[in-house]
């Protein structure tokens, strides 16, 4: 088989591209010596500017991060792992993000005394000849792994220190054909009246740059895109007794799974065709989701509507994600989520609320859901971020892809990486206790927004604790909104973006809760529906309401989040926007949404070197594309920029020529604006 | 079960439902701790179990005639590793059904020692045509009644015992424990389980404490049941059925297996493709934990259940015989496990000449199966599971199926 990649994240896509044509000089060329020499020190040398993506967020005070492997580091590069008591079992893999080089040494490693502070851990590699393995659950003594073509079991795997090829037991073979890009992502325990089942999700096939793989060979086998439970499980099952069951489907790269202690299922997938933004979602049984397959050559995912065009698709036939984090801003590749639980200490305000992690953006998310007739919706917040320090603290070492809590209650990251466009802080692995402080440790004065829900005409927001008075005023708190079309186009950029003002704030008597008034405020009624002319809608998308609330006290910022994501499928009442409730926004303002929404996750803004070129100074710049199989030197100007937004496949821009970008969907007018943003970047100093 | 008789309104079952759920923590406890005390009563090792290929489709018999089984009969009956002989077997010929069933055993062991012989009885209802049901006339209040005195309460024709009356357990044990002795009797089948369990069958008519002593009883008789035959004979149950929290799962403990009939129903509200999803489920988790399926479908308008019988039994949709076959077929072999038989009949009783399906050899019976090759995949109603040399799918919300069966040399 070829490679696939990993998974996770990435989201990626636009990929490199990019650069299509026509160029006012053409000339045959190649990268000089120096050139070259100059392009790597750079490389080397560039501040990873999206290594912290809201200036303000670093590692939340109430945690402390800790490297707990640092002499082990290289073959941590963390698939999938668990815990069995203080041992974590983990997989370990190299993800074959350019499908090059598919690792068919995937490890399985066993880490002992992870959880004792201070103690030097023991790590065992059971066996490194498993393929692209992310899946990992450890039942009674046997250990299930999820590689890239099958579900394995090794029995009495916890008791062996070597785990040869052969003696593993197939569960389930044939669940993907060659593709970097399909990954089995788990395991986390589904229970089924006293039956445990593995629940799991499976990625899609791509090509790189981030188009559907119509061209994959078909997996008649399983349905790719969705989630699925496999069991019963105890260890020792014959694999033809069990049920392979499908909860849900409609995803693009569902790199992260969870199951809540209500058996409740939660998936993060990431944006991309048919993907406008970033998604946590609560999957409710039998529900599609939004993300078709092509159904001309391969399997439908679980659930795929068969009246809807699977080449077009069509958000009437999605359930609405739980909730979008907005790309390139909240988001770029969500990875695993866990539901906070059981919580005593001072992380006891936040049981029922999720930690997410953002693999490419180097952070982890905060989650605060709830149901409102009948639907699910919530918000996201910024949790910890910010690039460790050469100890392995204050930050992440390499991008968060997985999280488990241990028995100790602190909660492990495992991290992973492959090349620039999937990796975070240049460094591909890592493993990390996100320790939780005690009250003692933490500060008092700390305050955030605990949580928003919908009340009559707008928000409520808690805090956790109280906001002191005159330390905000309604006029200074921003608001944004704006909805989605998902279409067979790459990701999407925001649409209906409007600013609304807030009408009123109002705290209770304990000041630990404020009601925010908005005027105009829009759902997912029907009331609320938009398209364009292309007949692109944003059916069951919902809307996004982007709020900056930033209470201050002599200057100084008394929150430590300041802003969230409401995505609001179910408002409450409300009245419309009158005149004065709204602020257009400037077109410049509209191009920068775009920008962040389409460009930025494979133009990397820390670096072209592997996803796109770069998109800051690029005006002037001497470019080597392949057109017609040829290569040919052009210098970037306006017409060249329009022309490769417009028809990102006409030409490919060297050293990326495996790599397509997928079409935005953008009118001329729309492209035009564009490049004019673009241009107006500044080369990143 | 196999009767097309009325069964009593519902509105009884939800009367007694909510006395039941009135049921005091400390009888609850009671149920519990015996329920605890069964765990592992029966064993599927300690019995020899009926013999399994996958080579083609593993079948079930269950049969009555009150004459005897003429020759060719006794060669059909003897080419099935499992068989039971309903009650009226025999009877006309041989003056009983306990003689009736000793007699067709004997005449199938000596064609096949191999095939698995099961002596049926119903652990509530009262049928006529036992030699032991002279013993009952010594035996005060043998029946249920109302408080008018009235015994006639299985469809206002038919009497259930009182089981909770000592007399009573003992002479159904005994009664079991005679039969079964035969050499050529390899168990018993027992049903009217569920009539005995259900909280609201019956209960307006005897009351609720007393239909919760009768399911105690139940229990009490069950638990000795293993014992009384000797632990080499099988005890297979009419047991498993959606309508309970757990599909029966909870007293299948009882049981070395279940025979399985009348899950395609609407019963407590649930759709009928939720109700027969909870049953497969159950019949899986049966099936893989060892226990002996004896999977029957009727065809067309059988009814093959009375307890359900007041909603609807099938959709008039306009299909086949064929389809019936398909659709059939296809949802046992979604269940099946080792030790899973299937049978597919349009009646039990092969008296009247009537019955299309008695000695009839479908082709699919004929054609190679082989052992499933993987996963069983569902995805919401629809289920596929491939075999060797068959690809098996069923759709429950369309109530249809199609088994693909590969070519073969």
């Amino acid at each position: 088989m070829k490679n696939i990649s990993l998974t996770l994240s990435l989201t990626l896509l636009l990929g490199y591209a990019t650069a299509p044509f026509a160029a006012a000089q053409d000339t045959p060329s190649k990268e000089s010596r120096e050139e070259k020499k100059k392009r790597r020190a750079e490389k080397k040398t560039r501040v990873d500017k999206t290594a912290t993506p809201a200036e303000y967020i670093a590692v939340h005070p109430f945690f402390e991060l800790e490297d707990i492997a640092p002499n082990y580091r290289s073959p941590l590069k963390i698939g999938g792992m668990c815990f069995v008591g203080d041992t974590i079992y983990a997989t370990s893999l190299a993800p074959d993000r350019l499908d090059q080089s598919p690792d068919h040494r995937g490890k399985l490693l066993r880490i002992e005394k992870a959880t004792k502070a201070g103690a030097k851990v023991k790590i065992t590699t059971l066996c490194e000849w498993l393929y692209e393995p992310c899946a990992i659950a450890v039942v009674g003594d046997s250990i299930y792994v999820g590689e890239k073509h099958r579900i394995i079991r090794f029995d009495d795997g916890v008791n062996k220190d070597t785990l040869k090829k052969g003696s593993e037991v197939v569960l389930l073979n044939g669940t993907s054909s060659e593709n970097f890009h399909t990954y089995t992502i788990g395991f986390e325990r589904y229970k089924k009246g006293d039956d445990t089942y593995l629940c799991a999700n499976f990625t899609t096939a791509i090509v790189l740059g981030g188009k559907r793989d119509v061209m994959a060979p078909p997996n008649p086998k399983v349905h790719r895109g969705s989630t699925f439970i496999l069991g019963p499980v105890t260890g020792k099952e014959a694999p033809e007794s069990l049920t392979l069951e499908y909860l849900a489907g409609g995803y693009r790269t569902p790199n992260g799974i969870e199951i809540g202690p209500n058996n409740d299922v939660w998936v993060a997938d990431n944006q991309g065709i048919f993907n406008p933004a970033n998604e946590l979602i609560r999957v409710e049984n039998g529900k599609f989701y939004g993300h078709y397959l092509h159904t001309e050559k391969g399997r439908a995912a679980a659930y795929q509507p068969t009246n809807v065009d699977s080449k077009k698709g069509s958000p009437k036939g999605q359930s609405p994600a739980t909730i979008y984090l907005p790309q390139g801003v909240v988001a770029r590749s969500p990875a695993q989520p866990i539901v906070i639980r059981n919580e005593t200490g001072i992380l006891e305000p936040y049981n029922g609320q999720i930690l997410l992690c953002e693999f490419t953006s180097g952070r982890l998310l905060r989650v605060f859901s709830e149901q409102v007739d009948g639907i699910w919706q919530g918000v996201a917040f910024q949790h910890s971020g910010g690039p460790a320090n050469n100890s392995g603290k204050g930050g992440f070492t390499a991008g968060p892809n997985r999280i488990e809590q241990g028995p100790d209650g602190n909660y492990y990251i495992g991290q992973i990486g492959a090349g620039n466009l999937w990796t975070y802080n240049q460094t591909n692995y890592g493993l990390q206790r996100l320790r939780v402080k005690s009250k003692k440790e933490a500060p008092n004065d700390f305050n955030e927004i605990l949580a928003v829900r919908v009340v009559e005409g707008g928000f409520e927001l808690e805090f956790l604790q109280p906001v002191p008075e005159k330390s905000i005023s309604p006029k200074e708190i921003q608001i944004t909104q704006w909805t989605y079309f998902p279409t067979s186009n790459y990701g999407g950029s925001n649409k209906g973006t409007i600013k609304l003002k807030p009408q009123s704030l109002t705290f209770d008597e304990s000041r630990r809760k404020a009601t925010l008034i908005v005027n105009g405020l829009k759902d997912g009624n029907p009331e609320y529906l938009i398209q364009d002319k292309k007949g692109a809608g944003n059916a069951n998308t919902g809307y996004v309401v982007h709020v900056k609330f930033d209470p201050k006290k002599e200057n100084k910022s008394l929150l430590y989040t300041k802003e969230f994501w409401y995505t609001l499928h179910r408002k409450k009442g409300g009245k419309e926007a009158g005149k004065n409730d709204t602020i257009q926004l400037t077109q410049k303002e509209l191009a920068h949404q775009r920008y962040q929404s389409l460009c930025i996750a494979c133009h990397v803004e820390r670096d072209g070197g592997w996803a796109a070129p770069k998109l800051e100074g690029i005006l002037g710049r001497k470019q080597t594309v392949l057109r017609n199989g040829k290569k040919v030197q052009v210098t970037v100007n306006r017409d060249y920029l329009i022309n490769a937004i417009l028809n990102p496949e006409s030409e490919k821009t060297l050293p990326f020529k495996d790599a397509v970008m997928p079409p935005l969907g953008l009118s001329p007018e729309i492209a035009v604006e564009m490049a004019d943003y673009i241009l107006s970047l500044k080369k990143q100093q | 079960m196999a009767t097309n008789q009325q069964s009593p309104p519902s509105s009884q079952f939800t009367t007694g439902i909510l006395t039941f759920l009135k049921m005091t923590l400390s009888k609850f406890v009671q149920r519990v701790v015996l329920f605890s005390s069964l765990l592992s009563a029966v064993s599927a090792e300690q019995v020899n179990l009926p013999a399994f290929s996958w080579d083609t489709v593993p079948r079930y018999m269950h049969v009555r005639k009150v004459t005897a089984f003429t020759p060719k009969e006794v060669s059909y009956l003897a080419s099935f590793p499992l068989l039971t002989f309903e009650k009226t077997t025999g009877n006309k010929e041989f003056g009983s059904t306990e003689r009736g069933t000793e007699m067709a055993a004997q005449a199938v062991k000596a064609i096949n020692p191999d095939t698995k012989i099961l002596y049926y009885r119903n652990i509530l209802v009262h049928y006529g045509s036992y030699a032991a049901n002279k013993k009952l006339e010594a035996i005060e209040n043998p029946f249920l009644s109302t408080k008018s005195g009235d015994t006639k309460l299985v469809r206002k024709k038919v009497p259930a015992y009182d089981l909770s009356n000592k007399e009573i357990e003992k002479w159904w044990l005994k009664n079991a424990q005679q039969v079964c002795a035969s050499e050529h009797i390899d168990g018993l089948f027992v049903d009217g389980n569920i009539k005995a369990l259900e909280p609201g069958y019956l209960s307006r008519q005897v009351g609720a404490e007393k239909k919760q002593a009768i399911a105690e009883a139940y229990h009490s008789i069950m638990a000795q049941l293993p014992k009384t035959l000797g632990e080499d004979k099988l005890i297979v149950g009419n047991i498993i059925r959606a309508r309970f929290e757990n599909a029966g799962l909870e007293y299948l403990d009882h049981f070395n297996g279940s025979y399985i009939e009348g899950f395609e129903h609407e019963v407590g509200g649930v759709s009928r493709a939720d109700y027969m999803a909870k049953g497969i489920a159950a019949i899986q988790k049966a099936a893989r934990s060892g226990k002996i399926v004896a999977f029957t479908m009727g065809t067309g308008n059988y009814a093959d259940t009375d307890m359900d019988a007041g909603s609807p039994k099938a959709k008039s949709t306009k299909r086949s015989f064929q389809d019936r076959i398909n659709y059939s077929l296809a949802l046992f072999l979604i269940c099946a496990e080792k030790h899973s038989y299937f049978m597919l009949h349009d009646g039990y009783g092969v008296d009247n000449g009537q019955n299309k399906l008695w000695m009839k050899h479908l082709p699919e019976y004929s054609k190679p199966l082989g052992p499933p090759k993987g996963p069983t995949q569902k995805t919401g109603y629809i289920y596929k599971r491939s075999f060797k040399h068959a690809d098996v799918s069923v759709d429950l919300s369309k109530e249809t199926a199609t088994i693909r069966w590969s070519a073969t040399k």
